[in-house]
């Protein structure tokens, strides 16, 4: 099964959308994500493991609340909030295989969050759209490359 | 279902470790996270219930640079074992790239053993996915312990296929076997990977290659 494939521009594109809702929305962080947990890019993170595991988590939970929307006779919930003490998650499908992903502050709202990624994905949404499916060919402009093995052992240990 | 990031020069993996309850699936992933050098491994989560059973998966991200010029990412996942929670097996099923069937090689554990492999190929149906497109190992866990089938009683009941799956022997506790079975599943994943996109690549046309003299 053939997967998918990302170029550098529409990075890029994300990523200046990114930013431009960082800084109207007040978000802390922002991940953009598929459904099986992984990162397309994020903004204003820390560039340590946390990403992972906060996308793997991130579309984990997602996933179990699609199911209960089943549950409940709902196709999806098209987006949940987590909220705590000090800051919470809002996460929002995108392009239908997709998660945007929002940590915010104490002092921003679930509305004006929603109000701002709703805007924001009407710019991110078509990009995403393009790199569903999207073969590796594609996303190098024809110019990809042949992939080698770089060595016998995929993982050494230490010992 | 691999994803390429061209941006960051990453090429991500999906591997599922499947199994019956108390098989070892958990215990595979911590001795990797235990053994592996830091600049190989993330942070490992796991999703337990207070009997500390899986409740939804075990996560563990590694990296390699086994392909050239790629970092491959590679996203370790454990699913629970309990059959009531087998909406979250589905779920962690989604995009898989590559399978290990954890079997717990006791005697009493083999309908359990064979109740999982077959919950495991009806999950898989529910994507219109099956084993034979699937790079796939098979684990036979616990063989310190007694009352143990042979091995060739588990490749008799658990790989009944025309294209038979690799297996290892195991005791994940100390980790023998561990290791050989993650790194035989890796490279079958990016076998598959490398041969499906190179089949791909146009050779370059005679007209267009540079001359050196």
């Amino acid at each position: 099964m053939m997967g998918y494939a990302v170029s550098e521009e529409q990075v890029n594109l994300l990523n200046d959308a990114l930013e431009v809702l960082l800084q109207e929305s007040e978000a802390q962080a922002l991940f953009i994500s598929d459904y099986g947990g992984n990162i397309i890019t994020n903004v204003a993170t820390d560039e340590d493991d946390s990403r992972e595991t906060v996308a793997a988590l991130a579309a984990g939970s997602f996933s179990a609340t699609r199911e209960l929307a089943g549950m409940i006779g709902e196709n999806s919930f098209h987006s949940v909030f987590h909220k705590g003490d000090h800051s919470a998650i809002y996460i929002q499908c995108i392009a239908g295989e997709f998660i945007i992903l929002a940590i915010l502050g104490k002092g921003t709202t679930q509305g004006l969050a929603k109000l701002y990624i709703d805007k924001a994905c009407r710019q991110i949404e078509p990009i995403l759209m393009e790199t569903s499916g999207q073969s590796l060919e594609t996303a190098s402009g024809g110019e990809a490359e042949k992939f080698e093995f770089n060595s016998d052992a995929v993982f050494k240990t230490e010992s | 279902m691999s994803f390429v990031n061209l941006s960051k020069r990453e090429i991500n993996f999906k591997i599922v470790f499947y199994g019956p309850p108390l098989s070892g699936k958990t215990t595979n992933l911590e001795h990797l996270h235990e053994v592996m050098p830091e600049d190989v491994k993330g942070k490992m989560t796991m999703l337990s219930t207070q009997q500390d059973r899986t409740l939804y998966f075990d996560f563990l991200p590694l990296r390699s640079d086994a392909i050239k010029g790629y970092t491959s990412k590679f996203q370790l996942y454990t699913v629970p074992g309990q059959s009531i929670y087998n909406q979250t097996r589905k779920i962690v099923l989604t995009g898989v790239d590559g399978l290990v069937f954890v079997a717990d090689s006791q005697w009493d554990e083999m309908e359990h053993n064979v109740e999982s492999f077959e919950n495991l190929q009806e999950n898989l149906q529910t994507y219109n996915r099956s084993l034979d497109d699937i790079p796939f190992v098979l684990q036979f866990n616990k063989r310190d312990l007694p009352n143990i089938a042979p091995v060739e009683y588990l490749d008799f009941v658990l790989n009944q296929r025309d294209d038979k799956a690799v297996f290892f022997e195991s005791v994940a506790c100390n980790g023998d076997g561990v290791h050989e079975t993650l790194n035989m599943v890796c490279k079958m994943v990016m076998a598959q990977f490398i041969e499906e996109h190179n089949m791909n690549v146009k050779p370059i046309a005679e007209d267009s290659a540079v001359a050196v003299s």
